[in-house]
């Protein structure tokens, strides 16, 4: 059930086509190459990052960093891509902080061989995200994890889900919105940030 | 190949994931429209963020129809295991201006053990007492049947004491004693002063003789100088922060670079100087191995940009 299609092997280092088609690539290369990196550099980012708040936006930069450079051409070691990128903008990031955080400098190469040995086939194989997609479910609040479950699992309709819970599509809606919100940052970067939050 | 370039400020990580989300939730609603799509592709292309933050609430979206072909157990939330905090020690300071003449003829027999700069020492009494010293220190010990008498000389020792009542371990640093009452304690002794800290238990300080003694306990830190005795409280936290050398490592948070520069030229011949107060100012924080200062002159390199120049033996950083 691990998903490894030849066809996404092929992208590797060739220029993303211009156009959807491209996107499509460059959304499909990042979801496998990327993505599973997310836990180990949110732990990271947790470890060494004082301000919390600040998390979730320095992974964004890094990620848009990283984009954007995929976009001009798929990097041919993306792993190491990945941490050279998290790294610049890291030191960057100290750097304008006025702190040296060496602990944090040192921690970088233990970021940087988490990232080397971390298998992205392994790290989403297919009974280990299931795991944790339930785990995160199971953070979620109960009505929002209910209509999750109701809508995605047991496949209802948003019309039967409204029926069946007697709540009317528009509170479905705020359930959905929030619930993916926090269900996403919860199965890619197991954040506790978003715990505390509704 | 990943030069970062400081970028134009994006909307905060909070607002997009939720705009992504809901973007999400309108697209499985069933009334999408022509003008959603135009919407919707107008705010991908409006900051990559968005579309990176899009595809990742899309693909978990897509994944949770996975769960589809287990039986989904009513998940109960295991509870995090308790936090298991460590127990203080005793952390006793004691930093002696005065110059100890009485110490040398006090203590005619026993045994004297020192480290060389940058060296650490522990050793250990007969009956299971250790005495850990850090860099550059000396003590001299009698441990005898009758009675347990260290004599710190120089520097800084740390002492995990097994407690016997009959035989008090007393340490000896200038003018003062520290008499353990069943404990773990520091012992420092540098040029300003005599600083004991107790990490756990109690020792009784006597700062002089004319002094009553006080007894310290856990987080207690007294320091001593010719002038007066002052007493403080430290938390754990910044307790195991300066015993951190028991580890071989320097623990700074917040800490002025010149005050790091003096703590790191306690355990080095390198001697390191700061060009100015200003750089001296700068914030350190961070964990650094005691002996390697080109380690630690490279980090402040690299994040704070500032040189290092060799002037006479010494380093001196500066801009």
């Amino acid at each position: 059930m691990v998903e490894t299609p030849d066809t996404d092997r092929a992208e590797k280092g060739r220029k993303p086509q211009k156009g959807l088609a491209a996107m499509k690539d460059v959304r499909a290369w990042f979801i496998r190459e990327v993505l599973p990196f997310e836990p180990v550099l949110m732990a990271y980012l947790r470890r060494n990052w004082r301000r919390r708040e600040d998390i979730p936006d320095l992974r964004n930069d890094i990620y848009v960093s990283i984009f954007e450079s995929a976009l001009k051409q798929f990097p041919d070691n993306p792993r190491q891509f990945v941490i050279s990128t998290a790294r610049n903008l890291l030191i960057d990031r100290f750097r304008r902080e006025h702190v040296v955080p060496i602990e944090a400098m040192a921690d970088l190469d233990a970021l940087e061989s988490a990232v080397e040995t971390a298998d992205p086939e392994r790290t989403l194989a297919a009974r280990d995200e299931l795991r944790r997609l339930q785990q995160a479910l199971d953070e979620l609040p109960p009505r929002t994890r209910e209509v999750i479950v109701m809508r995605r699992v047991e496949g209802l309709s948003r019309v039967q889900i409204a029926a069946r819970l007697g709540i009317s599509e528009e509170t479905i809606s705020a359930y959905v919105t929030s619930g993916m919100r926090t269900l996403t940052e919860l199965f890619f970067g197991e954040s506790t940030d978003f715990r505390r939050k509704p | 190949m990943s030069e970062f370039t400081p970028r134009r400020t994006q909307t905060k990580a909070q607002d997009v994931e939720t705009s992504a989300a809901a973007w999400l939730d309108k697209r499985d609603r069933g009334d999408w429209t022509d003008e959603d799509e135009t919407l919707f592709q107008a705010w991908l292309e409006e900051q990559p963020i968005h579309r990176i933050a899009y595809w990742r609430v899309e693909e978990a979206w897509d994944r949770t129809q996975r769960l589809a072909a287990l039986n989904l157990p009513t998940g109960q939330r295991q509870s995090k295991g308790p936090f298991f905090f460590r127990i203080a020690a005793v952390l006793a300071l004691v930093a002696a201006a005065a110059a100890a003449s009485w110490i040398y003829y006090a203590h005619p027999k026993g045994a004297t053990y020192a480290t060389s700069i940058g060296g650490r020492e522990t050793i250990m009494l007969a009956d299971g007492t250790s005495i850990e010293l850090n860099t550059n220190s000396a003590v001299h010990v009698l441990d005898t049947t009758a009675e347990r008498k260290v004599w710190l000389e120089k520097g800084e020792a740390f002492f995990k004491v097994t407690h016997d009542a009959k035989r008090p371990l007393t340490v000896y640093a200038g003018e003062r004693r520290i008499v353990d009452l069943g404990t773990q304690f520091d012992v420092r002794r540098e040029t300003a002063g005599l600083e004991v800290a107790v990490v756990e238990g109690r020792v009784r300080f006597e700062a002089d003789k004319a002094q009553s003694a006080q007894v310290l306990t856990r987080g207690d830190v007294a320091l001593a100088t010719p002038a007066q005795t002052i007493m403080s409280r430290k938390a754990e936290s910044e307790l195991a922060r300066e015993l951190s050398w028991r580890r071989g490592v320097l623990v700074f948070d917040n800490t002025p670079l010149a005050e790091a520069v003096r703590q790191l030229n306690r355990y080095n011949q390198t001697r390191l100087v700061v060009a100015d107060s200003a750089i001296g100012r700068l914030p350190i924080t961070g964990t650094l191995s005691a002996t390697e200062p080109m380690e630690f002159l490279r980090m402040v390199q690299t994040v704070f940009g500032l040189h290092e120049q060799r002037v006479n033996g010494a380093i001196v950083i500066s801009r």
